[in-house]
């Protein structure tokens, strides 16, 4: 069967983990952006959450295995290194030599997930740990991606698979300045996965943004640093994209404003058929007003213009908890109201993966699309009963004593 | 039906399922409705741009003979038909879509009603976001349902014609027949005779009562800017025709010269009274967005033939009966490249000296690839035993008796390439002269399993004009042997072979190949007490050269990747069939020619010269040595050293000296003699100068003296001054 292209979003509460699958020449190139993969989400492991999906099982279900019988993803994009990002990293994945790969020898947990690329923005790194300080899983992210870039640095050439790292912006102080071949600058397009040319690939560099795009009273904030992707994608064997993905981590209320004063004059770059709403519906990422400390909390417009450029029937993803009229944020009931606002022009859709439970499931489900020609169309995400499945079925019987007289 | 109805309804797309009453028929048929998820943008409006709705009944008609046969599918008789992979059916009939590659049955016992169901559901889902399309796939032709003709072209020419041409409208010449029903049957004549109106000057139109076959013109109309529109066919008359081509912007280029083909046959059958030619054919070449599925070019040919009406004003009647022909491709090179998958092949000419069982099957399978050219020699004639092991079948007793070459050449000519055929012995040719092959586009290949035709083209002929190949078959087809002579013809095909006859000494696997097999069982077939032949199958034979020739293809479209060094091939045929190959390279033979003190000429293998030298390194400040095994070949006087036999332990070494020992030599010796069947035999010794100095008058001495003792013409070999010199008196 000819393959097609998807887009599948992981229920993970408040975080991200969305994996991007591109059909291109006959073969699926597979970028992960972000992770978040919470202990109680592993049927493996004693504890796993009923409620959960278990998004470990979902991702190893989808993704292949190589020549080395090792479970792989093309690219692993890290948008930013907050925990709800990156949290399973150190379990889930390999870092290291892959010659130092090895599979592991019991049922009782997964095969590490080998990573041939690494995409991630050295500037967002330090940003963070200029104010915060790295959690466990993202101190790992840093030194593999530290370790790849020497490997570049010291040879000069892109190495194998397991060892290629691209850089997203350029770094400070022109610390980068001596690998711009493995950097994508802000503003650059990408068409290239894994050092594959894929023609039905058009990804646009919105961010992260430069310190001095910013005005000078507006404070250092981590979520300024999130990596921001426009991704166009056409379907298999075409060239001109029908499917927009706006991806933008955690970037705020100020980044949108910027982005709005730079493509004010080409709000193209900013259209899409998919956005996930950034920082898992925050209000922080359309207001300057904090949402509980001001009586009257305004939107700013030009961020809710930026964000708004909504094609006809765009969806908006909440990865997030269950949206309630509450004081929480993020998620927040007031910000979804106004993404349903901005899709109501549109006669688009708003979508909670906390609440995607399609056929009576009584978890969530991952949420999928395919990226056809005429636009996004959902999955209806039903198991269905096959052989296979019939048969790994019978296996279960086996699990307890039975006895016979 | 009952279970197959549960089991409709348990599939999570199908919302609904009734069995529908049909008393006429022993057929059961099943109305489901299904749920088909709508792009996004379609959601609201409930349809999409293709015309799918988010709803669809969907027709199962299920036969007595379920589950032996499948159900057929078919969907409400107005669902859109401008989509691919849509069956042909006439209007007003359920419309049957194309859901799998491979027939229903096999999809029904391999993964059961689910996997039709699951088709069913991808097909839908396809249809409903214009996905049907895939340009990994290819372009699906447009659906003729109404075919009445074929139309036999050159298909892959044409294509290449109209890119090249510089004109999107072509006339040409068609020769065809109609039979009664009015199904025609023809081909197109030579190339385009030209795209303006008097060109249609140089077309006769004519009727031949003999054999009724006609002469009429044709037009074929192109366009060069790729159309993506898919529009199904309802072509009867030349009106219809007309508006059909204007979905692809060639309509107006067919109404502005049909009436030069109008006027072309109402000239021509002016003069007639009998024998009326009223047709003329119209060919719309599209171009589409990629490459059409099954062929090679992004061109879609759709033929009609127009049998006109014409007014007494002399003007075609648009509703002049048209018919869809089907444009029927012949065999040529091109089409088999393109079913191959040997298009970006350079491909070869090839001067196949041998076209018995081996040769027959070497060729045969690269002459399918398309990318070769034939000189076919031999003069052995086919008898009937020959059919039950050769490519060729020729039972016919007006055929028998020709030469191999002769025949197959003819199957060759079949397929449209090129071949010709010398039959004759290849030692009274000459190669420069008479061998189509070049260097640098051709190959000699050599399967006659002849040591005659091996001597000659070893020791008869120097200079070959493209790299000879040489193959046989060795213990009853179990052992494939491929020599491929290096550059310059070094190392040397008969280098090859006695390095062949050290391997079955060394290895125990090759042994028995090379050495002894448990007997040819030979029968005799056939006048004469020559004509035996050894008792094999077809398949025997045909296991190994399958793969013999799918390297040989590999290694001559690869020229290069060896860099000049000699091959060896060995294809290993396991008793259980399955098939390995060992391949060997191998260096330049070292070479010392004859002269007027030592009439044999000594080729010292590559392998064994690298041994010496590392011999020679062993011992830096000493000499050292060993005792050379090898072959004697007294036609032409040739004396191949094939392999290294240590020195014996009683060996005396010095910074001057070497004496072999004799401690367990001759032992050794004799063992290498019986096992080689006497192919391979003692025939010299070797030692080094550690200071580089020339072969001393001790050393010419003991030469001197192995020969009178042997009465054979033994070598010595000194490795000095860092290379290797023979020894002479």
């Amino acid at each position: 069967m000819p393959k097609k292209s998807k887009i599948y979003h992981f229920p993970v509460g408040n975080g991200d983990m969305t994996l991007i699958e591109i059909a291109s020449n006959d073969k699926h190139f597979r970028i992960l952006c972000d992770i978040h993969i919470r202990e109680s989400s592993n049927r493996k492991i004693e504890g796993f959450d009923e409620a959960r999906c278990d998004v470990i099982a979902k991702l190893h279900d989808i993704i292949q295995t190589d020549g080395d019988d090792r479970p792989y993803i093309d690219v692993l994009l890290l948008t930013h290194p907050d925990e709800d990002h990156i949290r399973g990293f150190a379990k889930y994945f390999h870092t290291g030599n892959p010659g130092d790969y090895k599979t592991i020898s019991n049922d009782d947990d997964y095969d590490k997930i080998f990573i041939r690329e690494i995409w991630s923005s050295p500037i967002i790194f330090k940003r963070k740990q200029a104010n915060h300080s790295l959690c466990d899983d993202a101190k790992v992210f840093n030194k593999e991606a530290k370790r790849r870039v020497k490997l570049y640095r010291d040879s000069g050439y892109i190495g194998s698979e397991g060892n290629r790292i691209r850089l997203i912006g350029e770094d400070r102080d022109g610390k980068t300045d001596d690998i711009l071949n493995i950097v994508y600058k802000r503003g650059s397009s990408i068409n290239t996965v894994n050092e594959t040319y894929i023609q039905e690939l058009n990804v646009i560099v919105l961010g992260p943004l430069d310190d001095g795009d910013f005005p000078e009273d507006v404070d250092a904030d981590k979520n300024r640093s999130s990596i921001v992707m426009r991704w166009g994608i056409a379907s298999q064997g075409r060239i001109v994209p029908t499917n927009y993905l706006l991806l933008a981590g955690d970037a705020d209320v100020h980044c949108w404003e910027i982005l709005h004063d730079k493509y004010q004059f080409n709000t193209a770059m900013l259209e899409y058929d998919l956005l996930i709403a950034p920082h898992h519906v925050s209000w922080r990422t359309l207001s300057k007003d904090s949402y509980s400390e001001s009586d009257d909390p305004e939107v700013c417009d030009k961020a809710i213009s930026a964000l708004g450029r909504a094609r006809e029937s765009a969806v908006i993803i909440a990865s997030s908890n269950k949206i309630l009229n509450d004081d929480n944020d993020p998620p927040n009931y007031q910000a979804m109201k106004e993404y349903k606002s901005i899709l109501s022009e549109v006669d688009g859709e708003f979508k909670s993966l906390a609440t995607h439970k399609p056929n009576g499931k009584e978890y969530p489900e991952v949420l999928e699309y395919r990226l056809t020609v005429n636009g996004l169309q959902e999955e209806d995400g039903s198991d269905k009963t096959d052989a296979t499945k019939t048969a790994v079925g019978m296996a279960r019987v086996t699990t307890i004593q039975i006895p016979h007289g | 039906m009952n279970e197959v109805l549960k089991e409709l309804l348990r599939y999570p797309a199908i919302v609904d399922a009734k069995i529908v009453e049909n008393l006429d028929s022993a057929w059961t048929s099943i109305e489901t409705t299904w749920f088909t998820i709508l792009p996004n943008k379609y959601k609201a409006k409930g349809v999409s741009s293709t015309g799918v709705r988010d709803e669809e009944a969907v027709i199962l008609s299920f036969p007595p003979s379920y589950p032996t046969h499948p159900p057929s599918i078919g969907l409400r008789t107005d669902f859109p038909i401008n989509l691919p992979h849509i069956n042909p059916h006439q209007e007003g009939e359920e419309v049957p879509p194309c859901v799998s590659e491979i027939p229903l049955s096999e999809l029904l016992h391999s993964l059961g009603l689910f996997g039709i169901l699951s088709a069913i559901e991808g097909w839908l889902k396809n249809a409903v976001s214009n996905e049907l399309h895939d340009p990994i796939q290819g372009w699906e032709p447009i659906r003729r349902t109404d075919s009445n003709g074929i139309l036999i072209v050159d298909a892959f020419d044409l294509r290449q014609q109209i890119t090249k041409a510089n004109n999107n409208i072509n006339y040409f010449r068609v020769l065809y027949t109609k039979m009664q029903s009015g199904f025609s049957f023809g081909g197109m004549r030579g190339k385009f005779v030209g795209s303006d109106n008097n060109s249609l000057r140089r077309i006769r139109v004519a009727h031949n009562p003999s054999d009724s076959f006609n002469l009429t013109p044709g037009i074929l109309v192109a366009n060069q800017k790729a159309c993506d529109v898919y529009q199904a066919e309802k072509v009867s008359t030349f009106e219809e025709l007309i508006t059909f081509a204007n979905y692809f912007e060639l309509g107006d280029m067919l109404k502005a010269r049909y009436k030069y083909l109008t006027k072309k046959i109402v000239s021509s059958n002016h003069n007639h009274h009998k024998n009326i030619v009223n047709d003329f054919f119209v060919v719309l070449a599209i171009k589409r967005p990629y490459p059409i599925i099954g062929v090679d070019g992004d061109l879609e040919l759709l033929a009609y033939r127009v049998e006109a009406s014409i007014s007494k004003a002399g003007k075609l009647q648009h509703d002049s009966r048209c018919y869809p022909v089907i444009v029927q491709d012949i065999c040529t090179p091109e089409m088999l490249k393109a079913v191959s998958g040997t298009k970006a092949l350079p491909g070869a000419m090839i001067t196949a000296i041998g076209c018995g069982s081996l040769g027959a099957k070497l060729t045969s399978h690269l002459a399918k690839t398309g990318s070769y050219g034939f000189q076919l020699i031999d003069n052995d004639y086919f008898s009937m035993h020959n059919n039950a092991r050769q490519a060729i079948i020729e039972t016919d007793i007006t055929k028998l008796y020709q030469s191999k070459a002769e025949l197959l050449d003819a199957e060759f000519k079949k397929l449209g390439i090129r071949s010709n055929a010398l039959s004759c012995d290849v030692r009274l040719l000459d190669p420069k002269k008479n061998f189509y092959a070049k260097q640098g586009s051709g190959f000699i290949l050599d399967s006659t399993a002849s040591l005659a035709v091996r001597h000659f083209l070893s020791h008869d002929v120097t200079d070959l004009p493209a790299t000879l190949i040489h193959t046989y078959l060795l213990n009853r087809s179990r052992l494939g042997v491929t020599v491929i002579e290096g550059s310059d013809r070094n190392p040397r095909i008969d280098d090859i072979n006695a390095y062949i006859y050290q391997l079955g000494l060394d290895d125990d696997h090759y042994h028995r190949a090379i050495y002894r097999y448990d007997g040819p069982q030979s029968m005799h077939f056939g006048d004469g007490c020559g004509s035996f032949t050894t008792q094999m199958t077809d398949m025997d034979i045909a296991i190994p050269a399958a793969s013999m020739a799918a390297n040989l293809n590999k290694i001559i479209n690869n020229p290069n990747h060896e860099n000049g060094l000699g091959q060896l091939l060995l294809t290993n045929v396991a008793d259980d069939y399955s098939v390995s190959v060992n391949t060997l390279l191998l260096a330049e033979t070292k070479i010392f020619p004859s002269n007027n003190t030592y009439l044999w000429e000594v080729r010292v293998l590559g392998n064994v010269a690298k041994g010496i030298e590392q011999g020679a390194d062993e011992y830096r400040t000493f000499e050292n040595g060993g005792i050379l095994i090898g072959q004697f070949d007294w036609f032409s006087k040739t004396l191949y050293v094939t392999g290294l036999m240590e020195a014996p332990e009683d060996t005396e070494r010095s910074a001057t000296r070497f004496v072999l020992g004799t401690k367990g030599a001759k032992k050794a010796l004799t063992e290498v003699a019986q096992r080689s069947g006497g192919k391979l035999s003692f025939i010299g010794t070797w030692h080094s100068h550690p200071n580089g100095e020339p072969p001393s008058k001790l050393d010419k001495g003991t030469l001197h003296k192995l020969q009178e003792d042997t009465k054979l013409p033994v070598v010595m070999l000194v490795q000095t001054g860092g290379r290797l010199q023979r020894i002479v008196e």
